[in-house]
């Protein structure tokens, strides 16, 4: 037994010490940045913002979730155009941003998404478990009750983290792959431009209608044609318009330009929220925004039949091929 | 709680600790904390089931008493339905209820009655029931048919039923070979312990690097198999004939190895089965615990080859289907299962299915000859073509995904990288078939070092902490 424990033990003592070595090697510290670590595409963005602001006197800015994350390419806006979107990125936290910048920047336009999560009933209470819409990393531009909730409640923090440190510094066979066929080729989910475009697109075409046909028949799991469900969590009627006017009020302060964008959606999304009365709830919401005179652009009901299947990689979420398209016709509006 | 978690890296060692020091010298402590672990181990997931285990678990334990105690071959016969009915009935009502009510209301829809169903209804899958409901019948079965004598040691045997290396997906375990070990003393062994750990490291490297590698890559395949090349078509039953194998024979090395760590020998599962030169051997060496299980309780009650051809026949279509049928509660099993039947039957006509019962391929050598080469390419070949049923959502895919192979059949434009995966595997895999029980076990300690500790490199590297991949044979 003592001669199992101590091999055992070298062995394991050992592979530490390898994996320590390469983590120093990789890290150029031994020490672990848990900003970095807590979400590290957020933290890639953040940093490219860094530097963008650096060389940027002034600036126009995309604001939102993942919905027009996905959706808007800046660098094909503009060069001084930054995308500090991701996902669901509440307008409150969009407020918490601009909040932190204000006086720090000279921002011309702001184009920032609505969706219905930026309209909950409040983001404090009244959610089942985890539910609640938000991104969850706003709390390094000022913490309070609702930036630093999603931060708290998350049981998996730890893992999440540790999950990030090793996929950063140990490479995986795929990583390996990756590297040694794509040489001199960029993969497609790894398009990151350094004006805040993640590129978090699927490589693989999706065949929209085919995978509807699967969900209906129930053979198909996941959020694919469920994303409705989050989106309208806590959104009641009358509409919370507390956290909108704040962004709209903060704007208007600081002189920016502010177009609001609802970005297009599936032909399935419109489906659902009629088949939830969902549309319901939704129709007020936008009623209530119209009565405040504010520059709305809407592109919800945009013809999307004829955007062809890969141009969505779900209900919701445009793909990269849609994203070319609808930045054009943004930009050709401006 | 998954092998592949943070969770069963703490859990283990612990119960390692707890099991070896603490109650060292008393078989019956040993036995109680096996039981409480392994009921824990089944708790982590969801604990309102543990109540179908313990229910299993007390209605086996008594019928066995009873028909023991009974000398009358009728109440024998009663006892033992007794038994069969239950677990069947637990099976067929958490796994087969709502294919069963679906399949009637397709057949009602055939003849032009249209209907929805009330009797649908949203049950949960408890893990690992097809495993542990087959290992307790085989206790009742096998004390009437008289092979053994119930034990009147409750926690023993309850701690046999639940052990929790293979309660919720194999080896489906003989109470003939875990019972005698659970009431003997045991004691560490350095040479078992250490064949153990190589088991698992081996294990986990197939499960976590290689199955998991390749299941996305299957996805692809599969998800948009309209959309892609006949070749990549291929490739994709090619990968998943790999994951399969490395998910589940990991997943029962894995089984072995911490069943070793505790001094239990458990039986194997698999032995090389892509290394098999016929579809007789392949059975021989695949999924072992399920077929040798279906050869006692069902092939041999029925007859199996001594009442003739044609009643032999019917017997092998009987133990294909079931054995499809086992897998899952879709007709794409029972396809997948029949499709084997036939396969099988012109080996079993011609008198050659036991042709490679003891050997191994290329006992002396070290590489095969080009016969080999050719009968192990063609058994796997028919192997991984049959995986279309099993891996598509329904009948129809499976023909569709077979027809596009060969209609736009070229050489795979797509998806080409998981071959790495199938290159790594197969090589490690030829230079340990002769002991499935011993992996890894290299003459010179250098070399074993050095591949423990590279093996043990991409398993840290592709362990994930977060979204775990399950098992794929914990749906079965």
């Amino acid at each position: 037994m003592k001669n199992f424990i101590k091999k055992t033990s070298l062995f394991l003592i050992g592979f530490i010490i390898i994996i320590t070595g390469i983590f120093r090697i990789n890290n150029n510290s031994f020490r672990i940045n848990s900003i970095k670590y807590n979400d590290r595409l957020f933290y890639k963005k953040f940093q490219y913002f860094s530097d963008f602001i650096q060389q940027n006197d002034k600036i126009n800015l995309i604001l939102g979730s993942s919905l027009i994350e996905d959706s808007l390419i800046p660098d094909s806006l503009g060069r001084n155009w930054f995308s500090f979107t991701s996902g669901f990125q509440s307008i409150y936290e969009s407020y918490k941003f601009l909040d932190f910048y204000k006086d720090k920047l000279v921002i011309d336009t702001i184009i920032v998404a609505l969706q219905p999560f930026d309209f909950p009933k409040s983001h404090v209470q009244h959610y089942n478990n985890d539910g609640r819409s938000l991104n969850g990393n706003f709390y390094i531009f000022g913490e309070d009750s609702i930036t630093s909730l999603k931060r708290e409640r998350s049981k998996n923090r730890f893992k999440k983290i540790i999950q990030l440190i090793k996929d950063e510094n140990f490479f995986d066979s795929d990583h390996i792959i990756k590297k040694l066929t794509y040489s001199n080729k960029k993969p497609l989910e790894d398009v990151w431009t350094t004006q805040g475009f993640s590129g978090r697109i699927n490589a693989v075409p999706v065949d929209l209608d085919k995978l509807y046909l699967q969900f209906s028949q129930g053979k198909m799991k996941g959020s694919t044609f469920n994303r409705h469900v989050r989106y309208f969590e806590n959104v009641e009627i009358p509409p919370n318009l507390h956290y909108f006017n704040l962004f709209h009020s903060l704007s208007k302060s600081i002189n920016t330009k502010i177009i609001y964008l609802l970005t297009p959606k599936s032909k399935y999304y419109h489906k659902a929220l009629e088949e939830s009365n969902y549309d319901k709830t939704w129709d007020i919401i936008l009623d209530s925004l119209k009565s405040k005179n504010i520059d709305l652009w809407n592109y919800e009901n945009f013809n999307t039949d004829s955007f062809e299947f890969h141009f969505f990689w779900d209900e919701t979420h445009i793909s990269h091929d849609g994203a070319k398209l609808f930045t054009k016709i943004i930009k050709t509006r401006f | 709680m998954l092998f592949n978690s943070l969770e069963y890296l703490v859990f283990l060692p612990a119960l390692f600790f707890l099991y070896w020091f603490v109650c060292k010298n008393y078989l019956r402590y040993q036995n109680i904390l096996v039981l409480i672990a392994s009921y824990l181990f089944y708790g982590w997931w969801d604990w309102r089931f543990l109540s179908l285990i313990f229910l299993s678990t007390l209605v086996d334990y008594s019928i066995g008493l009873k028909i023991d105690g009974s000398s009358d071959s009728k109440k024998r016969k009663s006892y033992l339905w007794v038994s069969i009915a239950f677990n069947l009935g637990l099976l067929g009502f958490f796994k087969y209820y709502n294919f069963f009510v679906d399949s009637w209301i397709d057949l009602l829809s055939i003849v032009g009655y249209r209907s929805q169903s009330p009797w649908i209804l949203n049950v949960v899958l408890p893990v690992g029931i097809s495993f542990y409901t087959f290992q307790t019948m085989s206790y009742s079965l096998d004390i009437y048919y008289k092979k053994l004598k119930p034990t009147r040691d409750f926690i023993s045997f309850a701690a046999f039923v639940s052990f929790f290396p293979q309660l919720v997906a194999g080896p489906i375990e003989r109470a003939s070979n875990i019972l005698p070990q659970m009431l003997s003393k045991r004691v560490f062994k350095y040479e078992q312990a250490t064949d153990g750990l190589r088991l698992i490291l081996w294990g986990m490297f197939k499960k976590i690097v290689i199955a998991d590698s390749l299941g996305w890559r299957v996805d692809y395949c599969f998800n948009n198999f309209e959309l892609l090349d006949g070749g990549t078509l291929l490739l994709g039953l090619v990968y998943f004939s790999v994951q399969i194998y490395c998910d589940f024979s990991g997943y029962s090395d894995i089984a072995i190895g911490t069943a070793k760590l505790f001094g239990f020998e458990l039986m194997s599962n698999f032995k090389f089965p892509y290394f098999s030169r016929d579809m007789g051997e392949f059975w021989r060496r695949w999924h072992i615990s399920l077929s040798s299980w279906f050869r006692d309780y069902l092939y041999i009650p029925l007859g199996g080859s001594k009442n003739g051809t044609l009643i032999a026949m019917r017997n092998i279509f009987i133990i294909f289907i079931a054995s499809g049928f086992w897998h899952g509660a879709n007709w794409t099993f029972i396809a997948w299962g029949l499709c084997h039947a036939i396969l099988y039957i012109p080996i079993f006509l011609s008198g050659k299915n036991h042709k490679y019962k003891t050997d191994i391929v290329a006992e002396n050598n070290w590489l095969p000859s080009l016969k080999e080469i050719w009968q192990m390419g063609v058994t796997f070949m028919l192997w991984s073509l049959a995986f279309a049923f099993f891996r598509s959502q329904t009948i129809a895919d499976s023909f569709n995904y077979l027809y596009l192979i060969v209609s736009k059949f070229s050489i795979p434009l797509d998806n080409r990288s998981g071959t790495i995966f199938l290159i790594v595997i197969f090589v490690f895999e030829w230079s340990m078939r002769k002991d499935e029980r011993k992996p890894l076990n290299f003459r010179s300690g250098y070399l074993r070092l050095l591949v423990n500790l590279v093996l043990f490199y991409f398993i840290f590297a592709h362990f994930k902490l977060i979204q775990l991949t399950e098992f794929i044979y914990f749906q079965f």
